[in-house]
């Protein structure tokens, strides 16, 4: 690394920028931390979500001046989950400011997040002086090296007079092509250097190339002529589904040809539940239907999925029969799991556009879908409810959705309640499940809803937790009382570390260690304590109630629902297991 | 919704007789999975920037490619480095290997240089007991003495990775101190452009 020529205590005051017009030829004296946040106005951004620190202190000195606005978040952690879910939501790039050291690291566990998914978030982090990076100097810590492996790229700040395009650069980054995070790391000496450069139009870097949004022609051709041939089509619709604005696209294609569609769980609401070609989530909690559809079709048209395991079981047994369509913008993807027969590299949407022209006709599936409407009789999803007995959890989630309105968003945390709320909400629009599908982050919900609420103010935000996944975060409730959302979170309380506990009954001869604490705090007295309102509801009888108290709330509510303790998540494909032999008890195990 | 989770068991139920080899190929369910490795010379131009080195030998670490050497130097364009990477890997591999480098925002661009010019540098430290026989397997190899000191020779040689590995092993009569080798650099041959 080169050593930087350090300006740190030879600085322009801000009070020095005083800007004449009186001769246009007289550029305008400012810092690097100007350039930031001009550079953040320039892309748009209208909030932003972090935590202040000593080596970020120019930055935010900097945006008190600025129109945009900034939600302090509790915990790091939680600013980076905030902007993802503000992403996802919004379609921009989240963005968060943290300082050194441990504001970066805490952030590492939100940028690993997005990083599985592909969300756009930015994060700007402070860093201490240049002449003391390198000498352990307080609260450094090599951001660069640490976040180098879990972003798409990352900028080293070295000059007041680049640091605004070094911003734009990682906007432009972070939204091109596949999306993702990015970061710029900001040495305090860089924010408080003068300069009197604006930062110029952002642009990806020349080195930085994105593929064609179109696929090539001739394997399109060979790809949909494949699929009018089939007889048992299938459409396994992937998160860059929603990512690409390709929804629409995909659900004309689906219905026009008459081919089911899968969807990974990123992709929940990329098509509607409620339609008659849907078989909803498929892999390791999947539907039963999904799952047998996965393993029986014979073309599979995989639409930006990177078939994860956990959608794919093992590798071996998946879609065993099927050749595979592999739509996706990052070339990177094609073959790396599913080996593609026709690869398509391109953008979902203009690529499935090509291939509802290419159509040479109607696939012959008429006994295919009717075989796909058996299993849905056959496997039907479902669970009983005698009043007498504990709450099941997926009487919570359906009686929420049956409350919310239809355009609500939802955001959960990680574990039994993720996969109940997954299955028992219907889905019918994108970009109204936000989650943390690949890293499997326990405590994304809370935080998450804060971010979705300040994208969408206007709009339902439903957050589920679990008891231990919530305890990771809840302090993302301060953050939400302080900004007056409307949200709603619903524990799933079953005093347990339930997914643990359920693996533990199945794999691990019932041996319930350190997944059963006995005790958890009252988690309605805690949202009380937060100044939020605290509801509990202990049997059927209590739910209607609190949920009409809790989407009556014109503020942050938390609802603590005591449920069955040990309901299980079924189906259920073991971890590298054959999707057509999904368990339907853990007898199946 | 009601009624519990029903549905025949696993056993009862209509199977696929397809099966995927781990590398997600379609397979006849009777053969086996065979996986050759292959060895691949990579070359890709970077932006000579502090940080690039750790970044791309950071992607292979995490993505398991077997690296069986890595060299890099400045080329023609002050901004741009030379990367040459020999990896040891089966054929998605390889494949994987090109496609996670081309993603790297610091990669201009990257080739697998089949059938390039290829040379590495080694210095083998010997034991000069047997200068004059020393002399005679360095000429074999293309190899000169570029010190004698204390009962020991220092030979420089040049040449493929495998020449190197055989002329170490012909050394190796007189005993063999230490080595340090470069690792490949290739280059395309002729008007041919490498990358």
């Amino acid at each position: 690394m080169s050593k930087p020529q350090s300006t740190a205590e030879d600085t322009t005051p801000p009070s020095e920028m005083e800007y004449s017009d009186a001769e246009e030829s007289t550029p305008k004296e400012t810092t690097g931390a100007h350039s930031v946040v001009a550079a953040l106005e320039q892309a748009d951004v209208e909030i932003t979500f972090g935590v202040q620190g000593g080596a970020i202190m120019p930055v935010y000195d900097a945006l008190a001046d600025s129109e945009i606005h900034h939600v302090s978040m509790a915990h790091e952690q939680g600013a980076a989950h905030a902007a993802d879910a503000y992403g996802i939501v919004s379609g921009d790039p989240g963005v968060t400011i943290t300082t050194s050291g441990p504001g970066a690291t805490n952030l590492v566990t939100g940028i690993a997040d997005a990083n599985m998914d592909s969300d756009p978030v930015i994060s700007l982090t402070g860093q201490v002086p240049q002449d003391m990076v390198g000498n352990d100097a307080f609260q450094e810590t090599n951001t660069m090296g640490i976040t180098a492996p879990i972003t798409k790229g990352n900028i080293f700040a070295s000059d007041p007079d680049t640091v605004g395009d070094d911003v734009g650069t990682a906007f432009a980054l972070a939204d091109s092509g596949r999306q993702g995070p990015t970061l710029v790391d900001l040495p305090k000496n860089v924010t408080q250097g003068a300069t009197d450069v604006e930062p110029s139009e952002p642009t990806t870097p020349e080195s930085y190339q994105v593929p064609d949004p179109k696929a090539d022609e001739e394997i399109v051709s060979a790809a949909a002529r494949a699929l009018a041939n089939a007889e048992k089509p299938l459409i396994l619709s992937g998160g860059g589904v929603i990512k690409g604005e390709a929804s629409d696209d995909l659900r004309q294609f689906a219905v026009e040809y008459g081919i089911p569609v899968v969807t990974t769980m990123p992709a929940l609401g990329s098509f509607p539940e409620d339609h008659p070609l849907a078989l909803e989530m498929g892999g390791m909690h999947g539907t039963g239907y999904a799952n047998m559809a996965l393993s029986h079709c014979d073309v599979l048209l995989g639409v930006g999925t990177r078939f994860d395991d956990r959608l794919t079981g093992g590798i071996e047994t998946f879609a065993p029969e099927a050749e595979v369509i592999h739509v996706d913008i990052d070339p990177a993807e094609i073959s790396k799991n599913i080996q593609a027969d026709y690869p398509l590299i391109g953008d979902a949407g203009p690529v499935l556009r090509q291939l509802y022209k290419a159509m040479p006709g109607m696939p012959p599936a008429d006994a295919w879908r009717e075989r796909t409407q058996e299993w849905k009789a056959e496997y039907p999803m479902g669970y009983e409810t005698p009043q007498d007995e504990a709450v099941r959890p997926e009487f919570v989630v359906e009686a929420m959705n049956e409350a919310a309105a239809d355009d609500a968003i939802v955001t959960t945390g990680v574990g039994q309640h993720q996969m109940w709320a997954a299955q028992y909400w219907t889905y019918t629009e994108p970009r109204t499940w936000i989650s943390s599908n690949g890293l499997g982050t326990m405590g994304y919900g809370a935080p998450a809803a804060v971010g979705a609420k300040l994208a969408a103010p206007d709009t339902q935000v439903v957050a589920f937790e679990g008891d231990g996944s919530f305890l990771m975060t809840s302090q993302a409730i301060a953050p939400a009382v302080r900004e007056e959302l409307d949200i709603t979170v619903a524990i799933l309380n079953n005093s347990y570390v339930g997914m643990i506990r359920q693996w533990q009954d199945a794999f691990y001869d019932e041996r319930r260690y350190e997944s059963e604490w006995g005790w958890g705090p009252d988690f309605a007295a805690l949202a009380e304590a937060y100044g939020a309102q605290g509801l509990r509801a202990m049997g059927y009888d209590e739910i209607p109630d609190v949920i009409e108290e809790a989407y009556a709330y014109d503020g942050p509510s938390v609802i603590d629902f005591h449920i069955d303790p040990i309901a299980d998540v079924y189906p259920m494909v073991p971890s590298g297991g054959n999707n057509a032999q999904f368990a339907l008890t853990g007898d199946h195990l | 919704m009601s009624g519990d989770l029903s549905g025949p068991a696993p056993e009862e139920r209509a199977m696929p007789t397809g099966r995927r080899n781990a590398q997600g190929f379609r397979i006849d369910p009777e053969a086996e999975a065979e996986l050759d490795e292959r060895r691949a010379v990579i070359s890709a131009l970077v932006d000579h920037e502090p940080g690039v080195l750790a970044k791309i030998s950071g992607l292979f670490a995490r993505r398991q490619l077997n690296i069986e050497s890595l060299t890099v130097g400045p080329t023609v364009d002050d901004s741009l480095a030379r990367m040459t990477i020999v990896v040891e890997e089966d054929e998605p591999g390889v494949e994987q290997a090109k496609r996670q480098l081309r993603k790297e925002v610091h990669a201009w661009s990257v080739r697998e240089v089949d059938g390039a010019i290829e040379r590495e540098l080694a210095l083998i430290k010997v034991d000069g007991d047997d200068p004059a026989g020393v002399a005679a397997v360095a000429e074999v190899y293309g190899g000169e003495a570029v010190e004698a000191d204390e009962g020991v020779l220092t030979i420089e040689l040049t040449g493929t990775e495998a020449e190197i590995d055989a002329a170490i092993e012909a050394f190796e009569q007189f005993g063999v101190r230490e080595v340090a080798r470069t690792g490949t650099a290739a280059l395309r041959s002729g008007t041919q452009s490498t990358t």
